[in-house]
């Protein structure tokens, strides 16, 4: 919502300066997104155009010879709209535009031009620089043009969508009368009717009262269409509506002056004498009059005359029946709409109009009439014309607004204030609320008609809160005590796991819950077990994730893209599957992702260019669940479209799947565009969290000292280490303190499909100081039951 | 020489040699000198034989035992000394990079959320959550917007093709936490909401919330001010202002939007708060009677407030970030910055 300053002091005489008066509106709830201060234009001059001619040397540009006010000056001009006689804006040499460029004489092809005619562009009053501004005939030849430009401060407002009746000139003007207790001014009219009765020559009727409780219309007979004058014009401009002709721009101005949209039919071309207001009929159409042709039903209201749709209720006038330069007869139309079957229509059609908006908030049906008469009284000024006698009407002006209680003491309590039921009442005569009747805790009241949103006791406390001022309103410590459990468990143990992650030099990125069809086919996932978007702006928005990889693909391809070619990062993030089990019909699971490629050592000078593997990633895994003290996690090899054959892992938690892991598949990373080899790990963290071990507990160690030996044993390529441990656990003798591998080999030296595997192992007893001997016997049966079980050989160096 | 003992002493100095770490010089050791070694059993040998002899082998088998010992400590010595790196020319040059790992960073939202939940996990809120995927009842409908209501204009909604929809508000969980517990209630609740709007500089599809619900016997608008204006303070710094300017919002009767006093020009007026001296943050507002009736409350026994918080407004505002869509691009370069 747009408006010059000048305007709403045609309501309210006021004097604040911009800033102050916007601080003001915006600190009572009508929020003034931003104020336009006038371009300052000094020196314009208005000049007649005495003679329009061809320049001698250039086809696009005419010569105009002008009078700006007893002198005579030629002007070199490439505009076309002018004519002998029009008043022009001049700026003549010297003058500075608002872009900042100040004229000079100058010699156009040949020609010397004294200055300049302006268009609107030129005077940063608008876009229009299809032509120069041409001025109301009776502007005063060589006196100041600003006074005829409609040069003002404008203002824009952001209404929320409860307060229709802030969509006005007149509505803010309340407003402020509101907020400093001042009265509003009166906008008187006269109308003079004609002798002759509308109802002799037509009638409106309403066949469904519940969708439009009233309808009038006036009819104005032998009116000229013309230009509207230019204040109009410009107060129209100003508040972002076009001008159109002196009939639609009253209309207009209505619609802005006091928020009640009207709609104009030109009445010779109403096929019979009635106006009906109804729901259409199936395979009725229309053609608004933006030119779209609209198939109807009977969702839709509509008004009617005697053949059919003439305009959609409320929303948008029919083209058959629109105001023209010919149009004599007018039947002028003020109604009140149900505000949800004006939301129906504009949904309907995507159609958005101001009166569709005004509508389908709630307009005032106190002002239909009077919102009406002012218009015609208007019209009848600006275009001439008779308005013939009475309103025709269907229906009944009246709305029955709720008589609500407000109570004093909940009111004071609520808001942390102290106001007295006077002060209150007070508070209620300037919102122009009729207090009913007040004792000493309730007042009793009924809002005026063009408060719709003000409907129970809680809407009258914001009023009174904002009225009395939030800047007023103390406020109180939160007192300091525990509501609910208090438990952040979920909190600290993704803070735990975030910890360990940067501990290992991870770093987190944040991507969006969104994938693309493409996405999932990449990963092989199912389309039939993701959720789709029925309205995505795009493609890349048409599922929901149901991993984290797609999303760190595209991490670490815009990284790689840009040189940064090592990179280890993580991310935290909901994943989603569709699910009966939740009212919401999704089931959502907290999931880590972490990659890591490029080099593993941020210090290569002493630690080798090594790349990561994949011990990398599950290192960095294991230190996770060492955070949570989860210290049973087992692995096994895992196969899958996302990585690399017999590359990848399994990651189960007593028994149960909690996540894999592994080195990419080349193919797939090179769908994100990625040549490097990515190592990848997803967990999924709700499932894992179960596992959580709050209590760690202290194990008492042996105060004797241990020994050590190591061997090589050389086994089959695919035994797994799991198996060696297994095979040593069975060695009840409880002096086997610890395992430790320290070298894997394969290669020269050793049999194809074996590897050697280094190991070192440490006894120790809790009771005494374990003797070489002791030791010997003990490493012996180890190796040998390892030897017997596991099929393997020493390793003789 | 003898010649076995020769054969020995040059495979011995081969080995050495050849160890590359101090594992592999140790195990060349045990094999040479330990006790099974290759010297200890000549030693043996040389207890049986004759006493002619004797003298002459003792010395040659001593000297290559000395021999190898010394070629085994110079070894070490040299392969310590690399460990240390401190054997190129003997200087050490202090400049050099550590060795330390690079520890990772925590992205600018999460850094920011986890501020703001320490705050109100001090003033004794518990935290709370829902899902992402709402019902259109939680969404809207039990937050007082039905569904032919202008308000639901403001929000461009994703739908899903279920039926439901992405939560365009931290909202819906005051009314999953109401139904599910008698008051008194007070809880944050954090997480993703979603509006299908075009990204640009200042607006994105995704964005984060965090929800804050008092509600019990006498909580107060005054209460609402206080607890938000100290959030404030402990979030940006002390001499952080507040304000509050009437709104509207559906579920909220009065509702406001609070603003932080402009931190870049300290209220003075600025590019970044369009010269108001004040930077918008979120809404709030005493929690509307209509919604207590949703959700089975007394709205005569009780009152509350709720507020929401944008968070990454508040991380611009906190980093001085410009453009949203940084937050989302996860350069490294921005994420380890920001560290
Ligand atoms: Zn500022």
């Amino acid at each position: 919502m747009k408006f010059p300053y000048s305007w709403l002091k045609r309501h309210i005489n006021i004097d604040m300066d911009a800033a102050e008066l916007s601080d003001m509106l915006t600190m009572s709830g009508t929020k003034v997104e931003g104020v336009s201060y006038p371009p300052v234009l000094k020196g314009l001059v208005v000049a007649e155009i005495i003679e329009v001619s061809k320049h001698p040397n250039a086809d696009k540009l005419s010569l105009c010879r002008i009078d700006t006010g007893g002198r005579e000056i030629t002007v070199v001009c490439g505009a076309k709209n002018m004519k002998n006689g029009d008043k022009v804006v001049f700026a003549p040499a010297g003058t500075v535009l608002p872009c900042g460029t100040k004229l000079k004489k100058a010699v156009i092809r040949g020609v010397e031009s004294g200055g300049m005619l302006c268009s609107e562009d030129e005077l940063g009053l608008g876009k229009d620089h299809s032509g120069i501004i041409i001025l109301q005939d009776s502007a005063d030849t060589g006196s100041d043009a600003s006074e005829y430009l409609g040069i003002d401060t404008v203002f824009e407002l952001e209404v929320t969508p409860n307060r229709p009746d802030c969509l006005s000139v007149m509505g803010v003007a309340r407003e402020v009368a509101a907020v400093k207790n001042m009265e509003l001014l009166k906008q008187d009219f006269s109308l003079n009717e004609s002798d002759i009765k509308a109802s002799n020559c037509f009638s409106v009727r309403i066949e469904d009262k519940n969708r439009c409780p009233f309808y009038s219309a006036r009819i104005i007979k032998g009116a000229s269409v013309g230009e509207s004058p230019n204040w109009l014009k410009n107060y129209l401009k100003s508040s972002g509506i076009r001008p159109i002709n002196n009939i639609v721009d009253v209309t207009n101005f209505i619609l802005l002056d006091m928020g009640h949209p009207l709609h104009a039919f030109d009445m010779s071309l109403l096929k019979g004498k009635s106006i009906f207001v109804r729901p259409a009929k199936k395979n009725e159409k229309i053609t608004t009059i933006d030119g779209v042709e609209r198939k109807l039903d009977e969702t839709v209201l509509i008004i009617a005359d005697e053949k059919g749709p003439v305009a959609l209720a409320g929303v948008m006038g029919g083209r058959d029946s629109e105001i023209s330069a010919n149009t004599k007869d007018v039947l002028l139309e003020s109604a009140y709409f149900n505000p949800a079957d004006i939301r129906n229509t504009s949904k309907r059609f995507a159609l958005t109009s101001e009166s569709s908006y005004r509508f389908e908030r709630g307009a005032d049906i106190g002002i239909v009439v009077k919102a009406l008469d002012r218009a015609a009284a208007m019209i009848s000024e600006l275009a001439g014309g008779m308005v013939l006698k009475a309103v025709l009407k269907d229906g009944a002006q009246e709305r029955e607004n709720p008589v609500i209680s407000c109570r004093v003491e909940k009111a004071n309590k609520l808001m942390g204030i102290q106001l007295s039921t006077n002060e209150i009442c007070d508070i209620f005569r300037r919102l122009e609320i009729e207090v009913l009747s007040e004792d000493r805790d309730i007042i009793k009241i009924k809002a005026p008609t063009f408060r719709p949103d003000i409907t129970e006791e809680a809407d009258l406390f914001e009023e009174i809160a904002r009225i009395y001022g939030y800047d007023s309103i103390d406020e109180n410590l939160p007192e300091s005590k525990i509501v609910g459990d208090g438990n952040y468990l979920e909190t600290d143990i993704v803070e735990k796991m975030g910890e360990s992650l940067r501990a290992s030099g991870c770093s987190e990125t944040m991507s969006f819950s969104f994938i693309s069809a493409r996405d999932l086919e990449n990963c092989g996932f199912s389309k039939g077990n993701a959720l789709k978007i029925k309205n995505p702006q795009n493609e890349e928005l048409l599922y929901l994730r149901t991993s984290i990889l797609p999303g760190m693909m595209k991490t670490l391809s815009y990284n790689l893209n840009r040189d940064a070619k090592n990179l280890k990062l993580y991310e935290f993030g909901r994943i989603y599957f569709p699910s009966r089990e939740n009212d919401s019909g999704s089931s959502e699971i907290l999931t880590l992702g972490v990659a890591l490629t490029g080099f593993r050592y941020d210090s290569r000078w002493i630690e080798g260019s090594q790349n990561v593997n994949f011990f990398d990633i599950k290192g960095v895994i294991e230190n996770v669940l060492d955070s949570l003290g989860i210290k049973n996690a087992e692995y096994d090899l895992h196969n899958s479209v996302t990585f690399k054959k017999g590359n990848a892992a399994f990651i189960k938690i007593a028994g149960v799947p909690v996540g894999s892991m592994g080195e990419l598949d080349k193919d797939f990373c090179r769908r994100y565009g990625i040549e490097q080899t990515v190592f990848y790990c997803e967990l999924d963290v709700s499932e894992t969290m179960k596992y959580y071990n709050r209590l760690k507990k202290h194990i008492p160690f042996s105060m004797f000292p241990a020994v050590k030996r190591d061997i090589a044993l050389i086994l089959d390529e695919d035994l797994t280490y799991r198996e060696v441990l297994k095979a040593a656990e069975k060695e009840k003798t409880g002096l086997i303190e610890n395992i430790e591998v320290f070298d894997l080999y394969k290669g020269r030296q050793i049999p194809e499909n074996k590897k050697s595997l280094g190991i070192s192992v440490t006894y120790r007893s809790e009771n005494s100081t374990l003797t070489d001997k002791e030791v010997d016997e003990l490493h012996n049966k180890l190796v040998n039951r390892w030897v017997k079980e596991l099929k393997c050989s020493i390793r003789d160096f | 020489m003898d010649k076995n003992l020769e054969a020995i002493k040059q495979a011995s100095l081969e080995d050495i040699r050849k160890a590359e770490d101090l594992k592999k010089l140790d195990s060349a050791r045990i094999r040479y000198l330990g006790k099974k070694g290759k010297i200890s059993a000549l030693m043996e040998l040389l207890k049986n034989l004759p006493a002619s002899e004797k003298p002459l082998f003792g010395k040659e088998l001593n000297s290559v035992k000395n021999d190898i010992q010394s070629a085994i400590e110079r070894k070490r010595k040299s392969l310590e000394d690399k460990e240390q790196n401190t054997s190129v020319s003997g200087f050490l040059d202090v400049t050099m990079p550590g060795i330390a790992r690079r520890t990772g960073a925590v992205h600018p939202i999460t850094q920011t959320i986890n501020e703001i939940i320490a705050v109100f996990r001090r003033m004794g809120f518990s935290i709370a959550d829902g899902p992402d995927v709402e019902t259109e009842f939680n969404n809207f409908d039990a937050l007082n917007t039905p569904a032919n209501h202008p308000s639901r204009d403001i929000q461009d909604t994703f739908y899903l093709e279920n039926g439901n929809l992405l939560r365009t508000q931290t909202s819906p969980v005051q009314i999953r936490i109401m139904k599910k517990v008698k008051p008194p209630v007070r809880i944050i609740a954090p997480g993703r909401v979603y509006r299908n709007d075009t990204p640009d500089a200042t607006h994105g599809h995704t964005f984060h919330q965090i929800e804050g619900l008092y509600v019990d016997k006498n909580v107060s608008l005054a209460d609402l001010k206080g607890v938000l204006h100290s959030s404030a303070r402990q979030i940006l710094g002390n001499d952080i202002k507040i304000r509050f300017r009437p709104h509207f919002f559906p579920f909220t009767e009065p509702s406001v939007e609070y603003d932080f006093s402009c931190v870049i020009c300290k209220g003075k007026g600025c590019k970044v708060c369009k010269n108001s001296g004040w930077l918008e943050i979120s809404g709030a507002g005493m929690v509307d009677p209509r919604v207590y009736k949703n959700v089975g409350y007394d709205p005569d026994e009780y009152t509350g407030y709720a507020f929401g918080m944008g968070i990454e407004r508040i991380a611009m505002i906190k980093f001085g970030i410009d453009d949203l869509r940084l937050l989302y691009e996860n350069d490294i370069r921005f994420l380890r910055n920001l560290k």
